[in-house]
């Protein structure tokens, strides 16, 4: 019976073919999010070269927020990467496959949370690096201005503890921004999932419908979320607090998408 | 074994299947007739577990098909009329895709694949309908499963392929498997299928062998008229005629006759073969 849950050699063979399948199907997708810096690279010198008449590469900020942006758009082409699960003939030859739904469950959340992200990441840094040493206007890699950024921001930290007697470190933003990570890949994967269309477009109304729905709630019931804040003590206890309930809400929500995500897979019909 | 019991289905208020229970057995291949929209797809996407059953059971070798397991699925292949258009090449298709049935044979599927004459390194989402069938059937007949349950299987293919699937079905399946073909097509599978399906509006009107069939009616292919009959067609070279066998005397069954009396005298039918 726990074979028909879990089988270790069942599931690196599915693996292997479902990693198979992402790299044939949205490579190309995943190159051009991958290959966002080098287009604006392209485009900067390109302006820069026909109106300002200089080759110089785009700078740091620009860079950052292109990064920034490609990061986003992979989260919204989650919805995308198994989406073809509600396509009548390929979702059907999908669930035929003789593999436990808790090892494709499995795969399909390795690969959407870590192998998507890495292989992303991987590629921006690559040709981030590429790009620092064929042009000297280009500046230092993203990975090594991003240190320096933060860095500073750990400086500022220490600087603000030494005098207000506060306790920051950057450590405690780590673990918000994992499931900040874990909370977006995995509500677009479940949405690509469950829209037979559109699945970026309904993923996107969905989350403006919830939020609107939720603020007339929270209007019709009164709860206020302004807090007073007499000094930076108090802030720190007030935003440590926020911080704790931020990360439990986020681990909820992520268990309750990753639970929604097997309860389709497992009565998906066609 | 494949047991059907009490089975109802229905899309929203609208009832598709209705009380249906049947026994499929393993050396056998069924084919599953009806007219457009009586529920053969949706009975063989229940078979296979696609769909949960509203009512009713169906166990195949004592499991539910709908628990999908993965020792059942390793076990039963289902070919949908339209199949899935696959970005890889019918060559490497088989090589990723073949490891996933562990009784998948690699050379089998060559073969039929080469039987069926397709272009193994030819993309099967550039393939025609026609190509792409049978590069799915080659890989469902190498997946050497027990259960196959196959939906219009020779729709799209050329008439050579038509002659080639039967020639497949017959070689690359085990005696112990039970197959079962929905079919619109009846004249390019009446060689091979046996027993005989067939479904009515909620119900199964027929589910017999043809040796069954051919000891309850006789399929008169001469000219002279009988009054008792309950199918009759002209042809260009006399008439079909479809009656009850009284005499014992063996008759070829002509399956598109056959369908047309069961439509017509469905009570008369169901009498005699209760």
């Amino acid at each position: 019976m726990k074979k028909e849950v879990f089988s270790g050699q069942r599931f690196r063979t599915y693996f292997k073919y479902d990693l198979a399948q992402m790299w044939r199907n949205h490579m190309k997708a995943a190159i051009v999010i991958g290959l966002a810096g080098l287009i604006y690279y392209i485009i900067g010198i390109a302006f820069n070269a026909t109106f300002n008449h200089v080759w110089q590469a785009p700078g740091f900020r620009g860079r950052m927020i292109v990064f920034i942006l490609s990061a986003v758009a992979l989260q919204l082409y989650q919805a995308r990467t198994y989406g073809y699960l509600t396509d009548r003939r390929k979702g059907a030859a999908w669930l035929m496959i003789p593999a436990s739904a808790f090892e494709k469950w499995l795969s399909m959340i390795i690969i959407t949370l870590l192998v998507i992200p890495v292989a992303f990441l991987c590629t921006y840094a690559a040709v981030d690096g590429i790009l620092s040493l064929a042009d000297p206007t280009y500046g230092k890699v993203l990975l090594t201005s991003s240190t320096q950024f933060v860095k500073n921001i750990n400086e500022a930290l220490i600087e603000t503890n030494a005098e207000y007697n506060t306790t920051w470190n950057l450590g405690v933003f780590v673990l918000p921004m994992l499931v900040s990570h874990c909370v977006n890949y995995l509500y677009f994967l479940l949405c690509g999932i469950c829209f037979k269309r559109n699945k970026i477009l309904w993923a996107i109304l969905l989350v403006f419908g919830i939020s609107i729905v939720w603020s007339s709630l929270a209007a019709f019931l009164g709860i206020n979320y302004s807090i007073e804040i007499e000094d930076v003590e108090e802030a720190e206890v007030v935003i440590r607090q926020a911080l704790i309930w931020t990360n439990i809400l986020g681990c909820l929500l992520t268990a309750a998408l990753a639970g929604g995500i097997f309860y389709r897979i497992k009565t998906l019909k066609h | 074994m494949i047991t059907v019991k009490n089975l109802s289905f229905s899309y929203g208020s609208k009832r598709v299947l209705n009380d249906i229970s049947l026994e499929l057995k393993g050396g056998n291949i069924y084919g599953l007739l009806g007219e457009n929209g009586v529920g053969k797809t949706t009975l063989l996407t229940l078979l296979c577990g696609l769909k949960k059953p509203k009512t009713g059971t169906i166990e195949t070798d004592g499991r539910d098909p709908f628990d999908r397991a993965p020792s059942l699925l390793a076990e039963q292949f289902y070919l949908p009329d339209e199949v899935a258009p696959v970005h890889n090449t019918a060559f490497q298709f088989g090589k990723e895709h073949g490891k996933l049935w562990p009784t998948f044979d690699f050379d089998k599927y060559l073969s039929i694949l080469t039987e069926f004459e397709v272009d193994q390194d030819q993309l099967m989402d550039s393939m025609s309908a026609g190509q792409l069938k049978k590069t799915w059937i080659s890989f469902a007949l190498a997946c050497n499963a027990r259960h196959y349950f196959m939906d219009e299987p020779t729709n799209g293919l050329d008439i050579p392929s038509k002659s080639q699937f039967r020639k497949a079905i017959t070689k690359y399946t085990s005696e112990e498997s039970a197959i079962i073909i929905s079919t619109h097509q009846v004249r390019d599978l009446e060689e091979i299928i046996d027993p005989i399906i067939i479904l009515d509006k909620e119900a199964v009107l027929l589910n017999a062998s043809l040796e069954t069939i051919s000891r309850k009616l006789y399929f008169d292919y001469g000219s002279a008229l009988h009054p008792e009959s309950l199918y009759l067609e002209q042809t260009p070279s006399g008439a079909i005629q479809v009656y009850p066998n009284t005499t014992g005397e063996e008759s070829k069954v002509n399956l598109e006759a056959l369908f047309n009396a069961v439509h017509s005298h469905k009570d008369v039918v169901k009498a005699l073969f209760q």
